[in-house]
């Protein structure tokens, strides 16, 4: 068996172990509602800036707008994978097993990603339906496909590498109290209090110099402006960066296992 | 299928030596591995599964050279391997977990892999509950689940360590029995600190302690090297009656009005008891062989 088989099979299960938990369905269900009752506030408080708009600079800026919410439930569900295989001690019969190290890395990063994100996605499109409704366009849909994965996924993959690698070092609920507040302080909009935070860079998980750069999206909630190639850049940088994390992650888990 | 192991040591970070100048060679069938507890057994069994890798020493499994990565992908492909502390996903259900294991031990094809799943779970009679979730598991089905994933590639050597440790007697009985069925064909090492399960399976055993090979050889090699120095002796219960010398007390048994012991050791005489000489069994034998070590300083 090739291990790209091995990776397609760890990746099938963790997907299923993690889109099962109800906990993570009641967690978005809860942030889906939060969601819907933020939309017209979002559409009507910036009515002004809405005036003249395009739908895809509609359709980018609420995406923007709504899905940093979300990140912070990937962040948490996120935060127990790794550290599971040790507590629950079934890191030595795999390593007994052909499958590799990096197959299994990468299996188990793809399908946590993919079933945390399962119910995020949904969610998201239950709004953008509304939003649907509101607009009277259907065209919404398959331009807010097109925002998700160009505004939100990038994020997402970002934030499920350092997740599983951050957990390897720290204990769970520290980093998903750290991550929680980290998430809050540098993206939530009002004045700046001084400390570091990504959201300010291209580098932002939240995909704010893509929306802006790529889509045009309109300049609400602090959202910065952009040229399209600062939107190219952020979006390689958060797709190349997950890449790097997780090759350091392996390397790092490799030399633990070579030195046992 | 051979195993050779050649001047094998492992020194863990902090200078812990785990193992020392191990030398041993399998041949097939079931072999035992005894020791106390911390003797290096399961440090042994790791490095055999790929798990660990030694400090020095050469180790080959089936003419595959441990020393290389394509020699220990080759001996994994070939390795059944059931952890002293096996755990599993607990939201998983017996047979998704089977499955599981079953692809990260590279069986590719589907549905020959989900018949491995159903056959294995019939001989470890977990069929009936195989799609409840593994955490409403006890702890001995979940023993009989890791036993059924050790199966699943019909291995060719077997490494068990600990493999009764939390089972009942009758799962045990059941699982010896098993072993000794699997045994016949292929290469089962054995690891336990429980010398019955060693005396009901294996013709062939090795003792650890504190990281050395301190006896290699049969059941019966073992055995002779106690003769003439296990007793059973009979005392009126009173409280100078008890036999002493250098001596381990391998059981004490309270009868109607006396005191019977079993004794392994040189006995002192006296007139406070009765003492009778007989045949040792592997677990006087191993008294008998860990006291001399302590005699001996090791």
């Amino acid at each position: 068996m090739s291990q790209r088989a091995i990776l397609w099979g760890v990746m099938r299960y963790e997907y299923k172990m993690q889109a099962r938990r109800r906990s993570l369905w009641l967690v978005f269900a809860v942030i889906t509602l939060i969601m819907l009752v933020a939309l017209p506030d979002n559409l009507i408080n910036s009515w002004p800036e809405f005036a003249g708009r395009t739908l895809l600079q509609l359709v980018a800026t609420v995406t923007w707008n709504i899905c940093w919410l979300p990140a912070i439930g990937m962040g948490i569900f996120l935060a127990d994978r790794f550290p599971r295989d040790r507590s629950h001690r079934v890191d030595e019969l795999f390593e007994s097993a052909v499958g590799t190290l990096n197959t299994r890395l990468a299996g188990k990063y793809l399908g946590c990603l993919l079933g945390t994100l399962l119910p995020a996605f949904l969610s998201y499109c239950l709004v953008m339906c509304v939003l649907a409704f509101l607009d009277h366009s259907l065209l919404v849909l398959p331009l807010s496909l097109v925002t998700y994965v160009t505004i939100v996924l990038p994020g997402m993959c970002f934030i499920t590498a350092f997740t599983l690698a951050c957990t390897s070092l720290m204990w769970v609920p520290l980093y998903q109290f750290l991550f929680i507040g980290y998430w809050f302080w540098g993206n939530m909009p009002g004045p700046r209090t001084g400390l570091p935070t990504l959201s300010t860079t291209i580098l932002t998980p939240r995909g704010s110099f893509i929306a802006a750069g790529l889509f045009n999206a309109l300049p609400v909630n602090g959202l910065p402006t952009a040229s399209p190639l600062t939107g190219i850049a952020s979006l390689l940088l958060l797709l190349l960066i997950p890449l790097l994390v997780m090759l350091l992650f392996y390397r790092f888990l490799r030399r633990e296992q070579l030195r046992k | 299928m051979n195993i050779e192991i050649k001047d094998l040591n492992k020194v863990y970070r902090g200078g812990v030596r785990a193992l020392e100048g191990v030398n041993l060679s399998i041949s097939g069938g079931m072999y035992g591995l005894l020791g106390p507890n911390g003797a290096g057994k399961t440090t042994l069994m790791r490095i055999l599964a790929g798990i660990l890798r030694p400090s020095s020493g050469r180790l080959c499994v089936g003419g595959y050279n441990y020393e290389t990565e394509k020699g220990r992908v080759e001996v994994k492909r070939l390795l059944g391997y059931l952890p002293q502390e096996m755990g599993v996903y607990p939201d998983l259900n017996a047979r998704e977990f089977l499955d599981y294991v079953a692809i990260l031990k590279g069986m590719d094809d589907r549905r020959a892999r989900q018949r491995r799943v159903d056959e294995l779970l019939e001989i470890v009679a977990l069929t009936a509950v195989a799609s409840r979730k593994l955490k409403t598991f006890s702890g001995g089905m979940k023993r009989r689940v890791g036993i059924a994933q050790a199966l699943l590639n019909d291995p060719r050597l077997l490494i068990v360590d600990e493999p009764t440790a939390g089972l009942d007697p009758e799962e045990r009985i059941r699982f010896r029995n098993l072993l000794s069925d699997l045994g016949g064909e292929r290469t089962i090492l054995l690891s336990t600190h429980i010398v019955e399960d060693i005396a009901q399976t294996c013709r062939h055993l090795a003792v650890l302690k504190n990281g050395r090979m301190v006896f290699q050889g049969t059941t019966i090699d073992l055995i002779g090297q106690a003769r003439g120095k296990v007793w059973v002796v009979t005392a009126d219960g009173g409280k100078h009656s008890r036999p002493e010398g250098e001596i381990t007390i391998v059981s004490t048994m309270h009868m109607e009005t006396s005191v019977q012991y079993r004794v392994v050791g040189n006995l002192a005489p006296s007139d406070k008891f009765e003492a009778v000489l007989t045949e040792p069994g592997l677990e006087d034998s191993y008294v008998w062989l860990m006291r001399e070590q302590r005699a001996q300083g090791l």
